[in-house]
């Protein structure tokens, strides 16, 4: 049997086009040695390439045994968690909102409360469910071959939309675009990827980024600290973890040594260009009493709630009696405050369970995602888990008065077009990650000992002198 | 059969994790070295040992990597932490199996193995 022969049974034999590529490489690359092991020993050249293919025994056995190894594997766990997490959402969302404020119930003025919002979000998440299956089923490392371009055409469209004009405004701004900009974690994901081996400039470039999400987030959405919270400072640490994987080529001193210098730069920057509403809302989360009539309003009203609930039983009637129903009704369906409603309709326990849920959940993600051998899908998986992980925190704690601002979504449990598919297309991004767990190698980073300094192809380094003999 | 082929593979990818955890190798690397360490008992071909070497990557008791040498980029392996763990469990049970065997062998029971009681009684029976 010819070579190309052999190779071509035994990666036809596996289903995956993927590892097909790295198999058939590797296998090549073994047949080469060993022929030229033969040649050195004195066979000539045509002869030792046949013996060398005869030496690597059968290629269908082999093919189907690496086929079994390296086809794709749906990662059924998580999903099941997913569909219960996303029937478990609609169900509260009916008996804790959407049920308390039908005809005669206690939330009868509730914002959005009508049964017509309640089957969109239904249809909200059936749509949801179906493009994470869609992304699942897609090949994820797409995101680490163009990220760059991926991302200026994900951040220059938000940014068109808004600046023409061509959505809806509430306020002067675009919230409701808010949690798209989490898609972008996943693609900054495979723009600190691209930039492996590529010293202080990767890191400078990797900062860059983050000042254009927040530009488009935090200035053209108008999405504030929700944008930073829930996508920068995702972007943040990933940048923080590329650092101390010395995926930069430098040692961690000297790359977090930088990384802090150039942030101390871009923090002063950001700190002197406060404005003012912004600054008082700073002020406002810290000491929310003494902006009670104010930017503190909901965060005293919130507690105020909070000190009322009951352990297992709902708590209506103690909110009318402290007068607190009229809040409660303005925080409708839009505001986020699921969590809060699960407290007040079924007891402090229920809502206590449904975080220690959410816990769960979350630590199921980053065990599955820490254990993820390729460096890319450990990076964008670590950004979509941290997305996931930080609004659901935020939510949780801004509807129990004790968070940093509190309106944002939170996983199956919040209404909005935007924010479930945002959701599912992060969750279906991960599975992809899982499914494609023993698909794909990778290059490693060149490491570059010694280098102070690198733009481009111009290096400074630091070299130990040699003691001389003489 | 199938019984036989798990713990021939089982052995098989023993002896791997014992020469990966001497040093970095690539696969043809692996096949030469098993070779001239056994007298050339243990021919491994190639299409046993990459299914060996990518089930046992893909259960993370190893990891590849790219590396060019003398102007070839090849794929070496490299044993994790949980590689050592499992080599250790490995070589237990290689090492009661072969214990069992030799008494089989030996006719021994159990406790005798290892003794001077039972070569001596070994002998005495055989002169015997």
């Amino acid at each position: 049997m010819e070579m190309d022969e052999f190779l071509e049974v035994l990666s036809g034999q596996i289903r995956s086009e993927k590892a097909r590529g790295m198999v058939r490489k590797e296998m090549e690359d073994h047949i080469r040695d060993q022929a030229e092991a033969y040649e050195e020993s004195g066979m000539p050249r045509e002869s030792a390439l046949k013996e060398a293919v005869h030496q690597m025994g059968d290629p269908v056995a082999a093919g189907v045994e690496l086929d079994r190894i390296h086809r794709p594997r749906m990662d059924w766990s998580i999903f099941t968690w997913i569909v219960l997490f996303s029937i478990l959402g609609l169900a509260l969302q009916y008996i804790c909102f959407y049920g308390q404020a039908g005809l005669g119930g206690p939330l009868g003025r509730a914002q959005g409360g009508s049964m017509e919002n309640f089957v969109r979000q239904c249809s909200y998440t059936v749509i949801g469910l179906g493009v994470m299956a869609a992304v699942c089923l897609a090949d994820y490392s797409v995101i680490g071959r163009y990220p760059r371009i991926l991302g200026a055409v994900f951040l220059g469209s938000i940014w068109i939309i808004c600046e023409l004009g061509f959505l809806i405004q509430v306020n002067g701004a675009y919230p409701y675009l808010r949690c798209v900009t989490y898609l972008f974690v996943p693609l900054y994901g495979g723009i600190l990827y691209k930039t492996r081996g590529k010293g202080y400039q990767g890191i400078a470039e990797g900062l860059v980024w983050i000042g254009l999400l927040y530009l488009v987030g935090a200035g053209s959405i108008g999405g504030g600290m929700g944008v930073v919270i829930n996508a920068v400072l995702p972007c943040l640490l990933m940048l923080f973890m590329a650092v101390r994987k010395r995926w930069f080529a430098l040692s961690r001193g000297s790359g977090l040594a930088a990384l802090l210098v150039m942030m101390g730069a871009w923090g002063l920057f950001f700190v002197k260009n406060l404005r003012s509403y912004q600054v008082m809302r700073i002020q406002a989360w810290l000491r929310p009493e003494a902006f009670g009539e104010t930017a503190g309003y909901h965060m005293t009203h919130l507690r105020d709630i909070v000190s009322s609930l009951s352990l297992n039983r709902s708590c209506y009637g103690i909110l009318e009696q402290r007068g607190l129903m009229d809040f409660l009704e303005s925080l409708g369906v839009n505001s986020e405050f699921m969590i809060l409603q699960t407290a007040v309709s079924l007891g402090l326990m229920k809502a206590v369970f449904l975080c220690v849920l959410f816990a769960v959940f979350f630590f199921q993600l980053f065990l599955r995602t820490a254990r993820q051998k390729n460096q890319l899908g450990q990076m964008t998986g670590l950004g979509c888990t941290m997305v996931l992980a930080a609004e659901t925190l935020r939510n949780i704690m801004g509807n129990f008065g004790i968070g940093i601002g509190f309106t944002g979504g939170v996983p199956f449990l919040s209404y909005g077009k935007w924010h479930t598919l945002a959701v599912y297309v992060l969750l279906g991004i991960l599975l992809s990650i899982y499914r494609h767990e023993n698909l794909m190698w990778e290059e490693p980073v060149e490491r570059k000992e010694g280098v102070l300094f690198q733009v481009g192809s111009y290096v400074i380094k630091i070299e130990k002198r040699l003691k001389s003999s003489v | 059969m199938a019984s036989d082929k798990n713990q021939l593979s089982g052995n098989t990818a023993m002896l791997l994790l014992q020469l990966l955890s001497e040093k970095d190798m690539y696969g043809y690397e692996m096949i030469e070295t098993l070779e001239q360490r056994s007298n050339h008992i243990f021919a491994l071909k190639a299409g046993t040992l990459y299914p060996l070497l990518h089930g046992l990557e893909a259960r993370k008791h190893l990891i590849s990597y790219e590396k060019e040498e003398r102007g070839k980029i090849r794929r070496y392996y490299r044993i994790t932490g949980e590689g050592r763990k499992e080599l250790q469990q490995r070589k237990k049970e290689w090492e009661a199996y072969q214990k069992a065997v030799s008494q089989v062998i030996t006719g021994c029971m159990e406790g005798w193995a290892d003794g001077l009681w039972c070569s001596m009684g070994g002998e005495v029976y055989g002169n015997g």
